[in-house]
């Protein structure tokens, strides 16, 4: 059972890498629209 | 942040309830206890490809983006959990048919929804900001989804070895089964949300990107 019981818990933590992997994503893009928004605001100046 | 709590609360609830509360299957033995996660992957596979069908219907509708976002982010998702099913099942039929793959007509039918998924995914990705080319994507979604009522009524209609459990025919499961099953639904179904949340959010901030930098180069 032992071996059951491992390869849910892998796939579960591959949902959870799936779900790592988005958030990073986003979060690398949330960067480069800040960085985007201080350039153009900066421009305005 | 709290919907992430109350899932990883729900995933080990399931965990316990799948290893530990639920008795073991008198025929198969241990290895029945995947069935519950099983389960779990074809009930989020399914509503994936349902949002996919209704979302596309409304893109179709009145063009509006958001329903395109939807559709696509359900539709990665749904392979992502369809690809699950096929493992799960594989990982249960090694034991219990002896093989990890037959063409029985369930898994003939899920292995083509899987594939007309995928060729959706690529579909879409090629068609990028092509308006034309995203409707059509829409329409070969909606033509895809035909085939999930057919992966449930195949078991049914031309038996091959894929048990039947629930609806008419099925043999049923005792009561603690039963709940750890509804539990592994419920941990499976928060997940999903989650999922489906960051990936919307993540196709809405590329369209932000990619607005925003338009404009810089005019």
């Amino acid at each position: 059972m032992s071996y059951l019981f491992w390869s849910q818990t892998i796939i579960w933590a591959v949902l959870a890498a799936y779900l790592i992997i988005l958030a990073k994503k986003s979060k690398q893009i949330g960067t480069e629209l800040d960085i985007i928004r201080k350039d153009l605001d900066k421009d305005k100046q | 942040m709290l919907l992430i709590i109350i899932s990883f609360i729900s995933v080990v609830i399931s965990l316990y309830a799948t290893f530990i509360y639920a008795p073991s299957e008198v025929i198969m033995g241990e290895i029945q206890r995947i069935f519950y996660f099983h389960m779990g992957t074809v009930w989020v596979a399914s509503v994936a490809f349902t949002i996919v069908f209704i979302s596309s219907i409304m893109f179709l509708v009145n063009g509006k983006r958001k329903w395109d976002i939807l559709s696509l982010s359900a539709a990665e998702i749904g392979v992502v959990f369809i690809t699950l099913t096929i493992v799960t099942g594989s990982i249960w039929a090694k034991p219990v048919w002896g093989t990890w793959w037959t063409w029985d007509p369930q898994l003939t039918t899920t292995f083509i929804l899987w594939i007309l998924y995928i060729v959706y995914l690529i579909i879409r990705s090629v068609a990028g900001d092509n308006m034309k080319q995203a409707k059509f994507a829409a329409v070969y979604s909606i033509i895809a989804f035909i085939d999930l009522p057919i992966v449930y009524i195949s078991a049914r209609l031309k038996r091959g070895i894929s048990p039947v459990v629930f609806g008419p025919g099925g043999g049923g499961i005792e009561r603690e089964m039963l709940i750890t099953m509804m539990i592994t639904l419920i941990a499976c179904t928060l997940f999903f949300i989650i999922l489906l949340r960051e990936r919307i959010n993540l196709e809405k901030m590329r369209d932000d990107l990619k607005l925003i930098k338009s404009r810089i180069r005019q």
